[in-house]
């Protein structure tokens, strides 16, 4: 009888975010030395979302959660941006 | 007439107790992100005010410590799902190298950040009376790399003790239905250490290297 081998296919997922993460972190690394003026850090900061949206939705496995856990998740996204753009809504104005 | 019966938490089955864990962990990475928001804001309002300082500033980072350990905890997010995945499978083995794996990472960030440290206060680079820069907001920039990086180290070693004790769970007599819960929570906190990195990265090692 042959010994029972777990099935470790499902690893494929993961290794693919790894690496779609380390592109990501050499995109963002080649961009923060291009001479864009201002547009480094628009770009920039765009990028670190995206590697934090794909750790949240495929490590965290937001991707199969109920809705109470999105909304929890979420609210703390939407909290941290009515802050951002209450604060810069009054420094863009002076 | 219909009767209410409220059960205690012990009484639950597996689902709910997962579903509450999971959901009461989520509660708390919100006030995380809002509890590092908050600096980040105040990091952005300062930085569009002094653009040139701040410049000044973030250059003399270390890039090389700064990209090295964004790739140490990119490598650890993967390790450390591995562990909490292979428990939906009963396989013991890999989530064991899954934490020890994710634990040596851990341990490999915060000696990287060591000697990180060493060097900015070699360099004088910590706010003060011997600060090297001369532009008040370059020290104002290294202040909020302190604070920052500090605060993340911190949580870094929460999450080392976090992912000891799971290890020491899987050493225990327990159901797989509550390592698996633990296991569930410990990975959703260590992820958000990662992820907190990740905009650390651009804010404080990425600033001022184009000009």
């Amino acid at each position: 009888m042959s010994a029972h081998r777990p099935d470790r296919r499902w690893l494929r997922g993961p290794v693919l975010v790894w690496l779609a993460l380390l592109l990501l972190l050499a995109l963002t690394t080649w961009i923060g030395y291009m001479p864009l003026d201002h547009l480094n850090a628009a770009i920039n900061f765009p990028l670190a979302g995206i590697m934090v949206a794909l750790v949240a939705y495929y490590l965290m496995r937001l991707k199969n959660e109920v809705g109470v856990v999105w909304l929890a998740a979420l609210a703390g996204v939407i909290f941290l941006f009515t802050l951002f753009f209450l604060t810069f809504g009054d420094y863009f104005d002076r | 007439m219909s009767q209410v019966t409220i059960t205690s938490p012990r009484d639950w089955q597996e689902h709910d107790l997962s579903l509450a864990a999971r959901l009461g962990m989520w509660i708390f990475l919100a006030t995380e992100i809002l509890f590092f928001g908050g600096i980040f804001c105040a990091y952005a309002v300062l930085r569009y005010l002094n653009p040139v300082g701040f410049g000044i500033g973030g250059h003399e980072t270390e890039i090389l410590y700064g990209a090295l350990n964004t790739f140490v905890l990119a490598t650890s997010a993967v390790t450390m799902t591995m562990a909490a995945k292979a428990a939906d499978g009963a396989d013991y083995r890999l989530i064991r190298i899954g934490l020890i794996a994710t634990f040596a990472l851990g341990v490999l960030f915060l000696a990287l950040k060591g000697m990180e440290y060493h060097d900015d206060i070699v360099h004088h680079l910590v706010p003060g009376h011997h600060f090297a820069l001369a532009d008040p907001s370059a020290e104002m920039f290294w202040g909020f790399y302190w604070v920052l990086t500090g605060l993340h180290a911190i949580h870094m070693s929460v999450g080392l003790v976090i992912i000891g004790r799971a290890y020491w769970l899987t050493r225990q007599n327990l159901k797989l239905d509550e390592l698996r819960r633990n296991l569930d929570v410990s990975s959703l906190y260590w992820h958000l250490v990662d992820c907190i990195w990740f905009v650390i990265f651009p804010v404080i090692y990425l600033a001022g290297r184009s000009g």
